[in-house]
């Protein structure tokens, strides 16, 4: 009976020793998919000022004229 | 005799001003302001009013493309030093423009964003009055 309860607990603390690494994993590839982010949005921003600035009034151009409607 | 002579003298006179007066408006510059002169500075005058504007209108582009070059300058250099800032200008002034601001969801926000605004400047305001007997009961004043 503890020898059971014992590998009970043993599995349950590998699962979240698992889960938690898991979960480690994805926090480090979104952040490094966000500093990919970062660094490509403010590189495209430096290169061509104008059209990221007209893409963001267009873009909120039409989410005010989506939004307006409601 | 002298009453014979009269009327041909006067006409003699007469037709010598005429004369004289043909061959001093022959001789009228066009800057004089004779008659004439009026006459012919007219497009003079117009083509110097043409010129001025053609000038003016020269000086009014220069200075237009000046004020384009400052303000893609300045559009430029806040875009590299802040990004999403001026992103989210550009996408607030689109919003303003596709007029999202009546709608109830920007309501909303507004309501929710100012509450928030008010109820963290109340925080600061009581806690700097709470800070402060403290402050002064430390300094030992009274």
């Amino acid at each position: 009976m503890e020898e059971s309860a014992s590998s009970w607990a043993n599995d349950a603390g590998a699962k979240i020793s698992g889960l938690a690494d898991d979960l480690n994993e994805r926090l480090k590839d979104a952040s490094a998919n966000f500093r990919d982010f970062d660094a490509q949005t403010r590189a495209f921003v430096k290169e061509s000022p104008f059209v990221a600035l007209a893409a963001a009034v267009a873009g909120g151009f039409l989410l005010g004229r989506l939004l307006s409607r409601l | 005799m002298a009453n014979e002579h009269q009327p041909s003298q006067a006409s003699e006179q007469s037709g010598g001003r005429e004369h004289v007066g043909r061959e001093e408006r022959g001789r009228e510059s066009p800057h004089d302001g004779g008659e004439r002169g009026r006459r012919t500075s007219r497009p003079v005058r117009i083509q110097e009013r043409g010129r001025e504007a053609y000038r003016d209108a020269q000086h009014l582009a220069s200075t237009l493309e000046q004020a384009v070059d400052e303000i893609g300058q300045f559009l430029r250099e806040q875009a590299e030093q802040r990004p999403y800032a001026s992103l989210a200008t550009a996408a607030a002034t689109g919003y303003v423009l596709g007029g999202g601001v009546p709608s109830r969801l920007t309501g909303f926000l507004f309501g929710l964003g100012s509450r928030l605004a008010v109820e963290m400047f109340l925080r600061e305001l009581i806690g700097d009055a709470a800070r402060q007997p403290s402050h002064t009961a430390a300094s030992g004043r009274p």
